[in-house]
This record gives structure tokens, sequence and C-alpha cells, in this order.
């Protein structure tokens, strides 16, 4: 080969290594990017007053004046829509509507007098035909009360009283009971009437009423139903409306509304602009559908409210970048859809650390015995292939281990505790730990020992004080990095020591209790939640915090290794 | 140099043995395991309870009714979350192991049959939604719909869900092959969500705006039409213990929770429908 072909040769070597360096370098990026990106939006993000409101009500925080004022402008802007609102619930022509409707209905009651001889015509016919009689008379004695009844129901959804006419109805088909009975009595009165007359008299008088009323009160209730999906939607958006609502409902999701303002937006979008209404086909059959809620609307108090919300959105959140460090100090609230990640980081940091500190005394004694006393017999093979096929276990494999052996055998614990996961953990990165020790102590000079024995130390000495601080930055290396392994890993933890929801523990609770932890939680979030978009942030932000802590013991473990190595130099 | 070292091994080793070797303290604590379907009930029941017990830790894990089952068997559990009855097989099992499994109704749920909201289908029988998860209708055409092959999703085999659902809607028939298995409520609703031809059944908490709910035999699922029967798919949601808890213990609280005004109200907000209104 002559020496220019050696040299493209060379060249193209190069290229290539820098080629793959850069991709690879790429697809660091290309990974760690959206993780960054998403992550950081769990901390810092564009709130809504809504987050400011929940930490001073749930986490004592302290707002400054700005944040108060910022709190105090979104009431205000909320007022006119609440106001609106309320009218709208209240219905304000309720009180002149029932009193119209009951004037009709008291006048149609009395003039049933003057068909008292058409009723008794009616009356001495048998059978059906006395039904069919009877409900024609009381047609005509009622035609004014089913007229203004109809004529209400009609107007219900335009000028706002549909929701109080369903009140009206209700009460006045009690009424009709009464009617009959005072009827029957009064009739009664002028003739002696048969029991088969009486109950056909109470059957038929008020049937075409309480049919109708019946029909209205369904439609109106459907109309109603709308509004009321809307109402959720803007409860969804904004929260409770005021504190003694807040205080009486239950699940912190309801107090609250949207913190953030990706999510409110997708409220606005979901829930508020456009509605589920419920119909039924020509087959009867009912179905939902997804309609635009000021097209539905339309003519109704209730478009105004829309437009209002779409118009003040902004206002009404009082929406503002924020950052929110809590994320990493506070308990999470209801599910996770509020406040902080802390027992899941603490939980993490009890399994990483309990494993390592059970995992780095039997590794490093495992790797002297291996480096230092074994004599390459069988038993060392055997012991030495072992070490190798552990290592090679798949991970869920020492999740049922530790689940078989350590809690429902030994019971280490009567159900999944830290110490179980820790155990388990310890048992996985067992071997890693084996063979980095390993190798940092065959890497030892060998004149290293023989200068320590030359001068007279014993083996143990040797081993104490030459050997192992020689090994020790790498055996540090090793034991830090296979902790980053033992943080992430997720299958050993399901069944020993994760559970999806738990308080942060104190150091001696450990022994006896489960614990959240990250791995878990991030898949338990994305998976399990009933409402994962909602918390997709937090997922981000669990993500970016594991990956955080991989990274940072990596860093440390260079760190360590580099400073040691100095310290050892000089 | 020597003394870091030794300093090293022997905080290193204190460290493990009080790990290995510490008693276990006697701590207040319910440890629920099991159904996802009855997990968000138990999620805010904890939260509830919390409120006036802030010393008892509750720690809930969600995987699947067959899973709680086994963990109430081996004494790992305090409470058994169950989307379904416990089986005769595991009932016998837990016996045999000296457990006395105790159900506690703590709430209905209706199955809400769901597809993505593009899809233009809106009502289906019973018979319809057998046919297509045991695989004779396999296009939405034949329902109806536009020209596109079902993604049948169904919930793994070890859920309470699959089981109400294979019960009741079909007669135990096999589901179809081509069927795909996810392993929870949330997991079904969002591949129907990202998936336009998709159908699958959640627990009525968990249909939500992203999905759309269809009608079974002419009937939406709703608090109304499941307590009164009418909603074809619906069942009662467990709590398991072993034995009646003892009278005010926290157990005992806690599985009563649901009786109280404030559990109805916390049951009914999550979408879940209260035993007794």
């Amino acid at each position: 080969m002559n020496t220019s072909t050696r040299n493209i040769l060379d060249r193209s070597f190069t290229a290539l290594a820098y080629a793959s360096l850069a991709a690879m370098a790429a697809a660091v990026i290309l990974f760690l990017a959206p993780i960054v990106y998403n992550g950081i939006g769990a901390v810092v993000f564009n709130a809504t007053v809504e987050h400011e409101k929940f930490l001073r009500e749930n986490l004592d925080a302290e707002l400054s004046d700005s944040q108060a004022a910022r709190i105090a402008s979104a009431d205000n802007a909320r007022k006119p829509l609440y106001a609106m609102m309320a009218e709208y619930e209240k219905s304000a022509g309720a009180a002149a509507l029932a009193e119209r409707l009951d004037a009709v209905f008291d006048s149609s009651v009395k003039s049933m007098g003057g068909y008292s001889d058409k009723i008794f015509a009616a009356l001495e016919l048998g059978g059906a035909a006395r039904a069919e009689a009877l409900r024609r008379v009381s047609l005509d004695f009622w035609k004014p009360y089913l007229d203004a009844l109809g004529a209400a129901v009609d107007k219900s959804a335009s000028d706002g009283t549909s929701i109080a006419l369903v009140e009206i109805l209700r009460r006045q088909g009690e009424r009709l009971g009464g009617v009959s009975r005072a009827e029957i009595a009064e009739l009664s009165k002028i003739k002696k009437l048969g029991f088969s007359q009486k109950s056909a008299l109470r059957r038929n008088i008020g049937e075409i009423v309480s049919e109708k009323i019946a029909a209205s009160i369904e439609r109106l209730e459907t109309q109603n139903r709308a509004y009321e999906t809307f109402r959720a939607g803007v409860a969804e958006l904004l929260g409770a409306r005021n504190t003694a609502e807040r205080d009486n409902l239950k699940l912190m999701r309801q107090k609250y509304g949207q913190t953030r303002m990706d999510g409110a937006e997708r409220v606005l979008e979901n829930s508020v602009m456009r509605i589920v209404v419920y119909g039924r086909d020509s087959n009867g059959a009912e179905f939902q559908r997804r309609v635009d809620s000021a097209e539905y609307f339309r003519g109704t108090p209730v478009e105004k409210m829309v437009s209002y919300i779409s118009e003040n959105f902004e206002k009404m959140l009082g929406a503002h970048m924020t950052v929110y460090l809590g994320f990493f100090t506070d308990n999470p609230y209801d599910a996770n859809i509020f406040g902080g990640i802390f027992p899941m980081i603490l939980g993490t940091f009890y399994l990483t650390f309990g494993a390592m500190l059970i995992a780095a005394p039997l590794g490093i004694i495992a790797a002297i015995y291996f480096a230092e006393y074994a004599r390459g017999g069988k038993i060392t093979g055997i012991l030495d292939m072992c070490v190798g096929t552990l290592a090679g276990v798949p991970s869920i494999v020492f999740g049922l281990f530790g689940l078989a052996f350590l809690i429902n055998t030994v019971k280490i614990s009567d159900s999944k505790s830290v110490l179980a996961g820790a155990m388990t953990l310890a048992l996985l990165i067992l071997p890693t730990i084996i063979r980095s020790c390993q190798e940092a102590l065959k890497a030892v000079p060998q004149s290293y020992r023989e200068a320590a024995l030359g001068l007279g130390a014993g083996k143990w000495t040797a081993i104490c004080t030459v050997i192992l601080p020689a090994a020790l930055p790498s055996m540090l290396t090793g034991i830090i990095i296979s902790m980053g392994r033992a943080a992430g890993e997720t299958a050993p933890i399901i069944f020993t020591a994760a559970t999806s929801t738990g308080a942060a523990l104190a150091l001696n609770e450990i022994f006896t209790q489960a614990t959240p932890a990250l791995p878990w939680n991030i898949y338990n979030i994305c998976s399990e939640h009933e409402m994962a978009e909602r918390v997709s942030h937090v997922q981000y932000g669990m993500v970016l915090t594991l990956v955080g802590i991989v990274l940072a013991l990596n860093a440390v473990a260079i760190w360590l290794r580099a400073r040691l190595q100095n310290k050892l130099k000089s | 140099m020597k003394n870091t070292i030794s300093n090293i091994l022997k905080t290193s080793a204190v460290a493990a043995l009080a790990l290995c070797g510490a008693a276990a303290w006697a701590e207040t604590k319910i440890v629920i395991d099991g159904s996802t379907t009855v997990g968000p009930i138990s999620k805010a029941f904890a939260d509830f309870y919390k409120e006036g017990h802030p010393n008892v830790n509750i720690t809930i894990s969600e995987s699947g009714s067959g899973n709680g089952v086994k963990s109430l068997m081996n004494k790992a559990c305090d409470i058994a979350n169950m989307s379904r009855f416990m089986k005769d097989a595991e009932f016998k099992s837990c016996v045999d192991k000296g457990i006395r499994p105790v159900a506690h109704v703590v709430a209905f749920d209706g199955l809400a049959v769901i597809v993505n909201p593009k899809n233009t289908v809106q009502a289906l029988s019973m018979k319809q939604i057998s046919d297509i998860y045991t695989g004779k209708i396999s296009n939405w055409k034949e329902l109806g719909g536009e020209d596109a092959k079902i993604v049948i999703v169904s919930r793994d085999t070890n859920s309470g869900t699959y089981e109400t659902f294979n019960e009741l809607v079909l007669k135990k028939a096999p589901v179809a092959k081509d069927a795909e298995y996810v392993g929870s409520n949330g997991q079904a609703r969002t591949r129907v969500n990202t998936t336009k031809n998709a159908i699958a059944y959640v627990g009525l908490g968990f249909a939500d705006d992203s999905v759309k709910t269809l009608s079974v035999n002419g009937i939406l699922p709703n608090a109304k039409s499941v307590s009164s029967g009418k909603y074809p798919i619906a069942r009662p949601l467990f709590m398991f213990t072993d034995g009646y808890p003892k009278m005010g213990s926290d157990v005992y609280n806690f599985v009563t929770i649901h009786l109280s005004k404030e559990g109805r109200e916390i049951v009914s907000d999550l979408g879940y429908i209260p035993v007794c209104e």
C-alpha cells in the first residue's frame, strides 16, 4: 500500500470517527432536548391565578402584592360572568312566569264548574267511550293552561326561564291530584257518583295535563343539561365561584380551576367553546355529539356568557409566567393534579442509597476475594460464571424474586417496603459492582503488591493500605454508576416497593412502608391516571428529575475519580 | 487514605446492618392494592381520610383486580380493590390461607363503550358490540360507519373490567384474535383518542371529552341509567378486606367512607355512581 492510499484511508477513518461522534451528539441532543424542554415546563410555566390560589390556601404560601392584585383583578373579570350565570340560574323572569302560569292554572280549574253537565253526560257512557269523552271534555277546560304552558316552554330557552320552569311545572303537576279530588267532591254534591265513575274521573280529568307536563319537563331537562355541561366546563376552567362553594366541594380538582394556561386553553377549547349534547336518533336510541357552544346556544342568554368567556379568557385567568420550585419540594395533591413530586424524589433517594449501602460492602468484599484471594480453581470458575449470569438476568425477574423470596417467604416486611425494594435493587446492581471493583483491583500494578509484601506487610495490610487506595477511584466510579442504574430501574420495585400514591416517608418508616418512586410513577401517571393529559407536565417533570438524578450521579462519579486520582498522585 | 477507606467500609457496614436487621416499627398504615378502576375512588378517599387523620399513611397500588386478590391472599395488603367479585378459585385459596374475604360495595360503575370522536357511529346494540369483539363484524361499514377496519381494544385478562365485559357482553365467548390488549382504563382511552377506527370499553369515570361514548341498546351510560338498571353493562365495585374490619379501626373507617354523605359526593364527582342516593 503506498503512502497516498494510506493517507486517504487514515483521513477517511478520522472523518468517519468524527461523523459518528457528531451522530452520537445529535442523538443525545435529540433525546435530551424534548425531555429538558418539557420537563422544565413543569417548573417554569405560564400559570393562571388558580395556581397562586392553590398555593395560598393549601401550602400557606405568602403572596406578593402584585400576585394578590392579579388575583383580585382576575376575580373582578369573572364577576360579570358569574352575575350572568346567577341570573340565568335564578331566572329573573321566573317569579312573573310562575304567577302567570298559576293564574291560568287556577282559572282553568275554576272553569271546570261550567262543564259539569258535559262531565255527567260523559260519565253515563261506559268503558273506553267514557274515558275518551272525559278526555275531550277536559281538553276543553284545560285549553288555556295547555296553550300558556306550550308558549312558556317554547320561549324558555330565549328568555332564560328554562331552569325555573322545570320547578314550576313540577309544582303544578303535584297540584293536579288535589284538583281532581276537589272536583270529584264538587260533582258528588250535585249528583251521587258510583265508584267506577269516581275512579274514571280521577284517572282522566288531569291526564292530558300531566302528560303535557311530563313531556315538557323532559324537553326542558334536555335543554338544561346542555347548560349544565357548559357550566361544568366553566367550573373546570375557573374552579369554584367563591369561598363558600369551595369549602363545600370535596375534590381539589373541583375547588380550583386550571393552574396552567396550556391546560386552560385545552379546557376552553374542549369543554366550554364546544360541548357534548345528547339527543335521540330516528330509532329512539340516545346518542351524544359535540357541538359548538355559541352555535347551540344562539339566541339564548347563554350565548352572551360564551362570548364573554372567549373575549375575557386571559383576564379571567390572569395569565403570567411563573417559576414553581415547590415542584421538587411539595407533596402532590389530588392524584398529582396539584402540588409537587417530593415523595417520589425522596422514595427514589431512599431506594438508591439503600441499594448502594447494601450492595457496595458486599460487592467490594466479593471483588477483593476474586481479585486477591481466589486461586483460579473450579469453584472460582463457577462463582465467576454465577456473577456473570446474575448480571444478565432481566430486571423483572429480580422484581419477582424480591416479591416471592424477600416478602412472601422471608417476610422481611409484611407488604411492600422500601427495605425490600432496596434489597432487590442491591441484588440487581451487585454483579456490576463486583465486576467493576474486580477490574479496578486488577488494574493496580503487580509491583505495588510486591513492594508492599517486600516491605513486610501482610496480605490484608497490603490490601488495606496499598491496593484498595490505589483502586478506590475506579471502584467508586463503578459503584456510583450502578447507583444511577438503580435509581432508574422500574421492574424490580413494582412488586417490592413502589405504590402509586403514598406519603413522603420518615427514615424510621422505610423498613415497613412502601413509597412512591420516580420510575414507577412516570409509568403510572401516563397509563393509569384518570386525567392523564391534565398531568402530562408532571410526567415530564418527573422524567427530567430522574434523568437529572442519574446524570448528577454520573457527574459526581467523574468528579470524585478525578479528585481522588489527583490526591493519590500528590 | 487508609482512614478514609476504613471509614467508608465501617459506615457502609453499619448502615447495611441497620437496614437489614432493624426491627419493624409499628406504624398506622393502610395498604391498598388492586383494580385500576377503583383506583381513583380509593385515591380520593385517601386524600379525604388523611385530612382528618394526618398520621395514617395510605399507600395505593393499581395493579389490577387479579393482583389485588393475590395481594390480599398473601396478607400483603389490607384492602383489595376489585372491579368484579372474587372468582370461586380465588375465594377458595383465600380461605385455604386463612383469609376470609368480606366484600364492601363502594360504588357502581357502567362500562362505557367508546370510539374516536371522528367516528360517525353513535349507537350500537349489545349484539353488535359482541359481534365486533368476537370478530364477526370487522368493518365500520357494516355498522353504518366509514369503510375502515375496526381496531379492537380490550383490557388485559387480569382486569375486572375485562371479566365484566366478557361476562355481560360476550357471554364468555372468546375475544377475536386480532384484538389489542391494554393494561389500564387510561391506556384504552388514549388508544381510542389517538386511533380513528378503534373501539374500547372503559369504566364510566374514564369516559371524558377526549372520546365519544356510544349508546348501548339505545341507552347512554349515566348515573340515572346505570342505577335504574336500564344501561346493560354495569357492575358494582368492591373493596375486599380480610374479615370485617374491627369497628373504629382505620381500615373500618376507610371502607365505610362511601356510606357517608361526603363519600357519596366524592364517588359521584369522580364519575361513578354512589351505592345509596
